[in-house]
């Protein structure tokens, strides 16, 4: 969590040049305070949800290890034409009704997201 | 994309064509690239993740201020059309998803933070959860999932502010066809009628004030009564006095809107299977503070608490209207009874100007009080000039002697004016020092306290009206009737209405029999109090107090007053911010001074190490402020601590962390920053400093607790030592010192304001709390930006005192310091 907020800082924000004026009125203090309160009343209300709900999200065949990657190089093909060391593609799981869909996610190269996924794999070629 | 749109948002602040927008426009701005807006689902209206001019992107702007939480994606964005949920449950709730990546695939899944994700990663699990990331960061959704509209569209796009964000969206409550057009329509604004200057009359003194006192006093009782926490768990504990105690956590004070004080009712409600239905109403005893984050509330003997259980306990708190009546009714009888106070105040209150008023009096050969140190020459002349005039305004800056001077002032005028003099201050903290230093002088002091704090322990509780009615020994059979009613709990019908009657009458007699009465200004409008007449009233801490609460103490007939205060520090807390807008907030001291009162201002601080004095004084005391005390007094040199410039105890310790929302989500924190926290702290210790000599100041409570915390598991000296260290805010420091003072900024952030920091005021109040030594932990980078903490920062550069690197290896830093936005004053 530190980390994703870490890096989440100052790279992929947009500055907008004639933004002169101090940003800090007391119409921000409260959204921020409202903000804050939103987060924890969403966590609290969640507090003492049942755990019983197991983590059991199978990954689909076509998409798993090394044979699955280069089956997804082919199927996205498109989408990876014009990928450079910019983004990392990512396979993002969703559902519809009960079905699983699939889509395809470009995330920026130095996200942590893609960082940490890049540093996983070269870990487990040297293996 | 059709350019023409773009085209009308040239035009400025020009009319915008609301028509041409394509239905998917950003609701706030008009931005429309697929990619970068999303639809809240609740409401079916679309927003986009740019920030604009506010600290949150558009879309969570709306979220938070509409409590909406689920939103889609736009069809022709990248993902196409999909609506965000937690892949294991379905759960929508924005604020709750994150997503985790699988352990060996470039996959990912969005997942809710709990409990979903809140499962540990086991061995077996295709998924890593320890890597969740939350798909808002920042008041932004990640983006990379909606992309922030580049710098041309966003500079194109109509320019919304979030007070006007903040209209729009009240708006839509009543009518949810309105646009920002709208908000330009009069009527829409119905802000209340600000404070004036000066008034006419007292009656349009009171048609102002009284409308912003209710206001006021309904955001309050719907605070309060929002606040019902339930699941609480409860520890049972019996008190000296027989009475149960319960013992819980809030979790809801965290949030930092409610804010709880010793003396306040909250009620306790059972509602399990253990025991039949119960609530009970008590009195918060102790509220969370660096030994334990637990609130004690002590109940009443009647009440028959089920101390058998546990959990299922709820609790709500007791909204009561008694100050804002009290207040309410000063500015009634101010009105409508021309006796309240002398025709010389009464014109001066409300702004009206009259020929200057001299008392004759005649003046003490001494200044000074009995048993009280010597007065210096601001002070005496303080008391001077308040002993021969009706309307008296004396400023304290921190650490200038102003509770001995009020004492003095107090001595003298109960000596010279018939009658009793009327102390008071908004805090009971103020009035008991006050009390006590008046007792010194060998006054009868009668200290009031309200009935709900009789039981607290009080450092002049042998002051106070009830110890003195039990302690009295001229009424045998009153006496008798408090033994009795100690011994059973209660009387019978009879006897309790005698013990009352006998009791008032001992009140009476003592309350007649003192030279001065000490309460709160909320207290003065007690009945004890406020039945008899005080012709002489001295309020101290009176720029804390809103307006119309220091008129209670006011309407009791004076004719001399004397207010003490600082409106250079902190004012009072007003919580409903159209109240505060229309100038609830200024207090009865600061509008005196703007209507050319000139406050006596004490000149003499005693507190600080002249190099900590300095800038407060050149930047908030025009540079007046003498120092009473020597650069030797305030050197500690067998204190082993790497000032960097060692005669000038202070710093500014660079801390580039990032800052956080803390764990329960709330309030923000820094991690960086308490940990060099705990280090200094150690630092001190080690060097023989005592624990209850240093304090730390944060303004946020999620870094207080985080502090406290990690003092507590990462310290390396023994744990009951950390405990000792007083954490707490700006405000709750106010009016007190210690030896050393760390102040962690926590504000990082590059799109946040400072927050609470960027007010002046508490700028002052933390910057003046330590007498040997400052050390201030904070992000020149962000800092620097707000024009009062560009000058600080230069000032400790000149000084040598602005450093970065490890705590055992400093050096001076080169950190280069941003623009500040604005010029200061
Ligand atoms: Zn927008
Ligand atoms: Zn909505
Ligand atoms: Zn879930």
């Amino acid at each position: 969590y530190d980390e994703v907020i870490g890096n989440d800082g100052d790279e992929d924000v947009v500055v907008l040049k004639h933004k002169e004026e101090p940003i800090s009125t007391e119409d921000d203090d409260e959204f921020e305070r409202e903000f804050s309160k939103m987060m924890s009343e969403s966590i609290e209300s969640r507090k003492f949800e049942k755990k019983s709900l197991i983590l059991d999200v199978p990954i689909p065949m076509n998409l798993r290890g090394a044979q699955g990657k280069r089956k997804k190089r082919e199927i996205y093909a498109n989408a990876r034409a014009n990928e450079d060391d910019s983004h990392m593609s990512f396979t993002l799981l969703t559902k519809k009704g009960n079905r699983q869909q699939v889509k395809v996610m470009e995330v920026p190269s130095d996200s942590v997201l893609a960082v940490s996924t890049r540093s996983k794999q070269e870990a487990e070629r040297e293996e | 994309e059709d350019t023409d749109d773009f085209d009308a948002f040239g035009e400025g602040l020009g009319p915008l064509e609301e028509k041409d927008l394509p239905s998917h426009a950003c609701n706030y701005c008009g931005i429309h690239a697929p990619a970068s807006v999303v639809k809240c689902v609740t409401c079916d209206r679309w927003f986009c993740n740019a920030r604009g001019h506010t600290s949150g992107s558009h879309i969570i702007n709306h979220l938070v201020r509409a409590k909406h939480k689920e939103v889609m994606l736009h069809p022709e964005s990248p993902l196409g059309e999909t609506v965000l949920e937690c892949y294991n449950c379905g759960c929508r709730n924005v604020f709750l998803l994150g997503f985790i990546p699988a352990k060996s695939d470039t996959v990912v899944v969005l997942l809710c933070r709990q409990p979903c994700a809140a499962v540990p990663s086991s061995k077996d699990m295709n998924w890593d959860t320890t890597q969740w990331m939350p798909l808002i960061g920042d008041r932004c959704f990640l983006t990379w999932l909606v992309k922030i509209p580049s710098e041309q569209e966003q500079l194109r796009a109509r320019q919304i502010t979030s007070q006007q964000i903040n209209k729009l969206e009240e708006l839509w409550k009543e009518n949810s066809e309105a646009t920002l057009e709208d908000l330009e329509k009069p009527g829409v604004d119905d802000e209340p009628h600000p404070i004036l200057l000066r008034y006419e009359d007292a009656y349009q003194y009171q048609n102002i004030c009284g409308p912003l006192v209710k206001m006021e006093a309904d955001y309050d009782r719907k605070l309060k009564e929002s606040q019902t926490c339930d699941d609480i768990v409860v520890r049972w504990d019996v008190g000296l006095n027989q009475k149960n105690i319960a013992w819980f956590y809030f979790p809801k004070l965290e949030m930092g809107e409610v804010k709880l004080a010793v003396g306040d009712e909250l009620r306790l409600r059972y509602r399990g299977e253990l025991h039949e239905p119960w609530e009970g109403v008590g009195h918060v005893i102790k509220i969370p503070n660096n030994v334990s984050d637990e609130v004690a509330l002590e109940l009443r003997l009647l009440d028959r608490a089920p101390v058998e259980c546990t959990h299922n306990f709820s609790v709500d708190f007791v909204w009561k209207s008694t100050s804002f009546d009290r207040m309410q009714l000063a500015m009634r009888t101010f009105a409508v009874d021309e006796t309240s106070v002398s025709g010389y105040i009464y014109h001066r209150l409300l702004g009206h100007d009259v020929e200057p008023q001299v008392l004759k009096t005649q003046m003490p050969k001494r200044f000074s009080a009995p048993n009280l140190p010597e007065l210096n020459h601001s002070q005496v002349y303080a008391v001077k000039s308040v002993l021969q005039r009706p309307l008296n305004l004396i400023q304290g800056p921190p650490g200038t002697g102003k509770t001995v001077t009020s004492a003095s002032i107090v001595y003298h005028l109960a000596k010279m004016n018939p009658g009793q003099v009327l102390v008071c201050a908004p805090s009971n903290v103020a009035v008991d020092q006050l009390s006590e230093k008046i007792h010194q002088t060998g006054l009868k002091v009668v200290r009031v306290t309200a009935k709900s704090r009789e039981e607290l322990d009080s450092p002049v509780s042998f002051l106070t009206l009830h110890e003195q009615v039990l302690n009295n020994d001229t009424n045998v059979e009153l006496q008798k009737l408090i033994m009795l009613k100690r011994e059973q709990g209660e009387l019978s019908a009879s006897d309790e209405k005698k013990y009352k009657s006998l009791k008032r009458a001992c009140e009476k007699e003592i309350l007649q029999n003192a030279d001065v009465i000490c309460c709160t200004s909320v207290g003065a409008g007690d009945p004890r109090v406020s039945k008899l007449r005080f012709r002489t009233v001295l309020i101290d801490e009176a720029t804390q107090a809103s307006e119309p609460e220091c008129m209670i103490p006011l309407v009791l007939g004076c004719k001399q007053v004397v207010l003490v205060g600082d409106h250079q520090q902190l004012g009072p807390v007003i919580m409903n911010k159209k109240a505060a807008r229309a100038g609830l907030c200024q207090s009865l001291f600061e509008r005196l001074v703007i209507l050319g009162i000139r406050p006596i201002r004490l000149q003499v601080q005693y507190r600080m190490h002249p190099c900590l004095s300095e800038f407060p004084s050149n930047m908030f005391y025009e540079g007046t402020l003498q120092n009473g005390i020597t650069t030797q007094e305030r050197l500690r040199k067998n204190v082993d601590f790497p000032w960097p410039v060692p005669e000038t105890p202070m710093m500014f310790y660079v801390n580039l962390g990032n800052e956080e929302i803390s764990t329960s989500g709330t309030s923000y924190l820094n991690r960086t920053e308490a940990s060099n926290c705990e280090k200094i702290v150690t630092r001190f210790m080690k060097a023989g400093i005592l624990p209850s000599q240093i304090g730390v100041v944060t303004p946020y409570e999620g870094q207080r607790s985080y502090i406290v915390q990690y003092m507590q598991f990462n310290g390396s000296l023994r744990k009951d030592l950390y405990k000792e260290i007083e954490v707490a805010s700006v405000d709750a420091f106010q009016g007190r010192e210690k030896d050393y003072i760390i102040l962690s900024c926590v504000r990082s952030n590059e799109h946040q304001g400072i927050g609470f920091l960027s007010d002046p005021r508490r700028l002052n109040v933390a910057l003046t709390r330590a007498k040997y030594g400052v050390v201030i932990l904070g992000n020149p980078k962000v800092l620097s930006k707000h024009p009062l903490w560009h000058h600080l920062l230069v000032h400790y550069k000149e000084k040598g005192c602005l450093v970065d690197g490890a705590l055992n290896n400093l050096r001076v830093s080169m950190i280069q310091f941003s623009r500040p936005r604005k010029a200061y004053r």
